[in-house]
Parts: structure tokens; sequence; C-alpha cells
């Protein structure tokens, strides 16, 4: 399967990787992930870089929003009570 | 029960991430801005009947979702691509893996966000169907449990499992050019032994070799 271990539980690990990055490995399977991690140094690189990977992408697309989107959004959900700010036409 | 008088301030601190989040749904600023409003008109309308208490963050999510789905996806009217090809697990690191070695003292992480450019992720990512860029967003970029996505998409969470995993591995197959174009020196493909390719063997992912080919031998005219 994987040609960096040829480990049958390697299988295993790469199969579970992303469950147990998102912490959503099922409780009975985290010990057996991470045993198998802690002595399975090509694994752990490979989750490593997975989990890197994860920190880059949501970093790299973040976004401000424009500030006469933010302005407009915000006076369309400011015609409450009163609290009219300085948006003219108000329903 | 919440009050309506309170939404612009309770709802300001996620502008930045629900504007980010529309427009790599819509893939363009102009619709990014209508799904955005849309969906402050709605979530407004509809905060008399939000929990007070539970996830803000996660409801404005949902109604975003929901509004890209009911009204943007129809009329984009993408072909959903089928997962014609399944892409291999560890698909990047199998051909990035180990970079950070080349360089003492340098993490995978700082390797790779030197690699990538915000453009080139985002590309990437806005490059995916429906099916998959949805899941991948909000899981990846915004962090939602699988649990949280079912919800937001109305689908089992054994379906957001299984549309995450191959939406990230096509993910990453579409940032290998990326990596490849940004000086990333060519790499041997673990899965093709370098000699004893025939002429019309075409390598599927090989982007960067693809420019090196000469002109075909083939021009050989029988008769």
């Amino acid at each position: 399967m994987s040609e960096h271990c040829a480990d049958p539980d390697c299988a295993q690990a790469i199969e579970w990787l992303h469950a147990y990055m998102d912490e959503e490995l099922d409780n009975s399977d985290l010990d057996a992930m991470r045993g198998h991690l802690e002595r399975c140094p090509p694994c752990e690189d490979a989750y490593e870089f997975e989990v890197s990977l994860n920190v880059v992408i949501s970093t790299k697309c973040a976004e401000t929003i424009p500030p006469d989107l933010r302005d407009k959004l915000n006076a369309m959900v400011a015609g409450g009570s009163g609290k009219s700010t300085d948006s003219p036409a108000d329903p | 029960m919440a009050d309506q008088t309170t939404f612009a301030e309770q709802a300001s601190p996620f502008m930045d991430a629900l504007y980010g989040a529309a427009m790599r749904m819509t893939r363009n600023p102009a619709d990014a801005e209508d799904l955005l409003q849309e969906t402050f008109l709605r979530a407004y309308r509809g905060f008399p009947n939000f929990n007070e208490g539970t996830n803000l963050r996660a409801w404005l999510y949902r109604i975003l979702t929901n509004t890209y789905i009911n009204i943007y996806r129809a009329k984009q009217r993408r072909p959903e691509q089928t997962e014609l090809d399944e892409v291999e697990d560890l698909y990047l690191y199998r051909r990035l893996g180990g970079l950070e070695a080349a360089r003492l003292g340098r993490s995978a992480e700082d390797e790779l966000m030197d690699l990538f450019a915000d453009e080139d992720v985002k590309q990437a990512l806005e490059g995916l169907s429906d099916n998959f860029r949805i899941p991948v967003l909000l899981a990846d970029v915004e962090g939602f449990s699988y649990k949280e996505i079912a919800e937001m998409l109305d689908i089992p969470v054994g379906t957001v499992m299984s549309r995450l995993h191959r939406g990230r591995k096509q993910l990453q197959k579409a940032l290998l050019p990326f990596a490849e174009a940004h000086g990333l020196a060519e790499r041997s493909d673990p899965e093709r032994p370098e000699s004893g390719r025939t002429d019309s063997e075409q390598s599927e992912s090989g982007i960067a070799e693809s420019s090196v080919r000469p002109a075909p031998d083939e021009a050989v005219v029988d008769t």
C-alpha cells in the first residue's frame, strides 16, 4: 500500500490520518493510532506534513471583507428598532 | 430567542471569514457580495429564532451554505464532475515530503508556506467541484467538525468524511503544478521509473516534464 513503510499497520494509519488530524477518530482507535505514530517515523512524518498543509491552506485562504461591503451589510441589519445608523433609506 | 438589535454586533466578528467562504464558493467578488448580502438578510430575519448560547458562527455558515446551494449553485450550472480519477493517499506528501530535510532547520509548514502563494491555494480550491469544495472549505479553512458540516449540508457524517477525503486528495493534486512552477525542482515520480517509458506513454501528472518533451518523433511517413 504505502511504499514508505511496508508494515500493514501503516495502511491502517494512513486511512485514519485525516480523521485523527480532524480529532474525529473513534476513541476505540485513538490508542492504536497514537501508538503507531510514536513508533513509525515515516507515518509521523506524513502526518506532520498533512497537518502543515492544512495550516497553510487555511492561512492562505484568509480574506478581509471590502470595507464598503462591510458598511453595506451593517447598514442592512441595523434597521431594527430605532438603532438606525446613517443609512438613509430604511424601510 | 435572540434580540435582533444585537445581530449586527454579534455577527460582526465573522464577516471577514464569511466573505472568504463566499468568495471560495462563488469564485468571484460580485457573486460573493450578493451571496453575503442575501445571507445577512436571511440571518437577520431569522435571528429571533436563533438559540442564544448555541454556536452563532455555525448557524451563520449554515445559512451561507444553504443560500449558496439554493441560489448560486443552480445558477452556475457547472456540471458536477464525478470522481473519475481516484487520487492516491498522501499525493502531495509523496511528491514534496522531505522537502524540509533539504534545508536544515526549516519546518514542513514553513516550506509549504513559501512554496504556495495565496492565489495558488485559492485557485486550487476553487477548481474543485461543489461536492468536494464545500466540505473541504468548511473543514480545512473554517475548521468545522464533521457533524457540523453534515448538518450544514444535510448529508450523513459518513458522506462528509468520504467527500472530504477525496476532496483533499483532489486539492493536493491541484496544488502540485503550483509547487512545480514555483521553482520546485522536478522530482521523480515514485510511481514511474525514470527510464524505459515509451513515447505513447503520457504522464498523467507530468506537468514539469511535458514542457521538456521535444517534437514528436513519430513523424515518420510510411510509404
